[in-house]
């Protein structure tokens, strides 16, 4: 005897999205993280350029998500997509209050807040690329914001793990 | 990466509900109090009507500070746990949770002692989720007991608790307010934080109708989700013509616009017989009636009609269970040859008149698995009482598949 099953049409929530650019770090730490959080009954969803842009999300993928986890790493600041959504990650923030948690990896947190060293080069080049010289200064304006608000918040250095 | 899934597991938000709205200033409200009597045993009570968000308001309190406890056990649906052995189980419960041993224990006074001899001069934090009256003495007596330090957190639906606990603070749970009311409704029905334009207006009119209660505005927003304007129209409908205080009939909405008759059945399945029960185990016996209950458990889930725990196991609030028992007492009145009224006594024995059994037996059995899974599961639970008493040869003339649903009974 079969029953028709009316199909399941709530959207999938997640606890945790993973912030994060780059297959490499997915490898060495990403995935990592993904399934000790899965241990203990989270769920996730990582966050990176082609996850969401091989899926169409509607309403918005952070909207299904409560806590949002950033990997920094070397080459963060070369995606300019990264840097897009780390901005709606920080409003998110803001209009939710919900918890945004950084973790740097082989990277010192004040590289990042002050956007120093080689990931304030690559920062720079990658706002160049980006954007026309015109809407150049209040774009890396913001995108410079949305770097330090991250960096300010209570998070880890993982470089040493692993 | 430890500390990281540490750090997560303690954020209060992740796991005492979907949508903390207003979650966050009543736990730093509740946690207040406790720092202040951080020297002494302290006793919280939690009161505040079914649906108001006592659960919740607890378990999230609990989940921010159980870090600093070595010993702590959250014990939740206390209301639930059968009355009789209902002090026993909960003495085991504390005792397996605060040493994480499992101890037999044969009498009440049997537990006191022992929680008395093995706890004493422990800090532990206890939070006792819906206590109806049990074991006042004995809660009052462990105060006495524990070091200073500890806290226990009591929510109940019954004020009247607080001169028989003597608790320290008592919180009530104030309903919501106009506006956290509409962000958890448009939580639930847009995923959003605040309904889209066109649907304001009948937004704020869901809301009045719920009067700020967290539950009926889950189950009614996520009800919502995705439907036409007809649809919410109808709902306004019905909710204008319910009495304000029948959360009960709010909430049946709900039911009533399940898809099919299955998944209506399966929730008073689940309701009757399979709270408390494993996911897995239930989905087992139910696939063995032919009925998808995978899918079916999946939406019930997506309703907010029932829930699973950590541990994988079925849970209900306690207002829908009593929802789904009223209206299978309206199916039972309504269609007496079907007589369902199997009332579940304690959590593993189902009492059964005899009459009841043969009728819904030969009924279930002539309609052949015909007639939806809550017959169906009548029947196992038929069989088990049959098994258990010797008389097996009921059980030959039964498909395979009902056999191996017997043998997991």
């Amino acid at each position: 005897m079969e029953f028709a099953s009316s199909s399941s049409k709530l959207p999938r929530m997640y606890d945790v999205l993973i912030n994060f650019n780059g297959e490499d770090i997915q490898r060495k730490f990403v995935s990592h993280l993904d399934s000790a959080l899965s241990a203990v009954g989270f769920t996730t969803f990582l966050h990176h350029h082609n996850a969401v842009q091989s899926t169409h999300f509607e309403p918005p993928i952070l909207n299904l998500c409560r806590v949002a986890i950033v990997v920094f790493t070397k080459t963060y600041s070369a995606s300019a997509w990264c840097l897009h959504q780390l901005q709606q990650i920080i409003q998110w923030h803001q209009t939710y209050s919900r918890h945004v948690l950084p973790v740097y990896y082989e990277i010192q947190p004040s590289d990042v807040r002050l956007q120093k060293g080689h990931f304030g080069k690559a920062f720079k080049a990658t706002a160049y690329q980006t954007f026309s010289r015109k809407q150049l200064e209040h774009a890396m304006s913001r995108w410079s914001q949305a770097l330090t608000k991250t960096a300010n918040f209570y998070g880890w250095d993982e470089s040493n793990y692993r | 990466m430890d500390t990281i899934v540490k750090t997560l597991l303690r954020l209060p938000v992740l796991s005492a509900t979907k949508f903390p709205v207003g979650l966050q200033s009543r736990v730093e409200n509740v946690i207040r109090t406790i720092k202040r009597k951080s020297t002494e045993v302290c006793m919280i009570m939690i009161c505040g009507e079914g649906g108001s968000g006592k659960t919740t308001l607890a378990k999230a309190i609990y989940n921010q500070i159980h870090g600093r406890f070595a010993a702590k056990s959250l014990i939740e649906g206390i209301e639930q746990i059968n009355e009789i052995r209902g002090d026993l189980r909960l003495q085991e419960q504390l005792l397996l949770d605060l040493l994480k041993t499992k101890v037999e224990i044969d009498s009440v006074e049997m537990g006191r002692s022992m929680i008395r001899e093995r706890l004493s001069g422990k800090r532990v934090l206890i939070v006792l989720d819906d206590v109806p009256r049990i074991n006042a003495p004995l809660v009052r007596e462990c105060r006495n007991w524990f070091e200073g330090g500890s806290v226990i957190i009591i929510t109940t639906r019954n004020e009247n608790l607080q001169r028989v606990y003597r608790a320290d603070s008592v919180f009530r749970v104030k309903q919501m307010n106009a506006k956290e009311s509409l962000e958890l409704l448009s939580w639930h029905a847009f995923r959003e934080a605040k309904p889209p334009e066109e649907y304001h207006f009948r937004a704020k009119r869901v809301v009045d109708d719920c009067r700020g209660l967290p539950l009926a505005l889950e189950v009614i927003g996520t009800y919502l989700y995705e439907r036409t304007e007809e649809e919410w129209i109808s709902v306004l409908f019905k909710l204008e013509k319910i009495p304000q205080h029948d959360v009960k009939q709010q909430l049946q909405i709900s039911f009533d616009g399940l898809s099919n008759e299955m998944e209506k059945y399966l929730f008073l399945d689940v309701c009757f017989s399979f709270v408390g029960k494993g996911r897995t185990y239930a989905s087992k016996i139910l696939n063995g009636c032919g009925i998808d209950a995978d899918s079916g458990i999946r939406v019930l889930i997506e309703r907010s009609l029932i829930n699973v725990n950590k541990n994988n196991k079925l849970g209900m609030h306690p207002l829908l269970r009593q929802m789904g028992r009223e209206i299978i007492d309206k199916i039972s009145l309504e269609e007496p040859e079907r007589n369902s009224q199997l009332w579940i006594d304690t959590e593993e024995e189902y009492v059964l008149s005899k009459h009841t059994v043969r009728s819904s037996f030969i009924y279930g059995f002539e309609t052949s698995f015909g007639s939806g899974c809550f017959l169906m599961c009548n029947i196992f639970v038929f069989l088990r009482s049959f098994h258990l008493s010797g008389q097996e040869s009921f059980r030959d003339s039964l498909s395979q598949e009902i056999i191996c649903a017997n043998v997991i009974l």
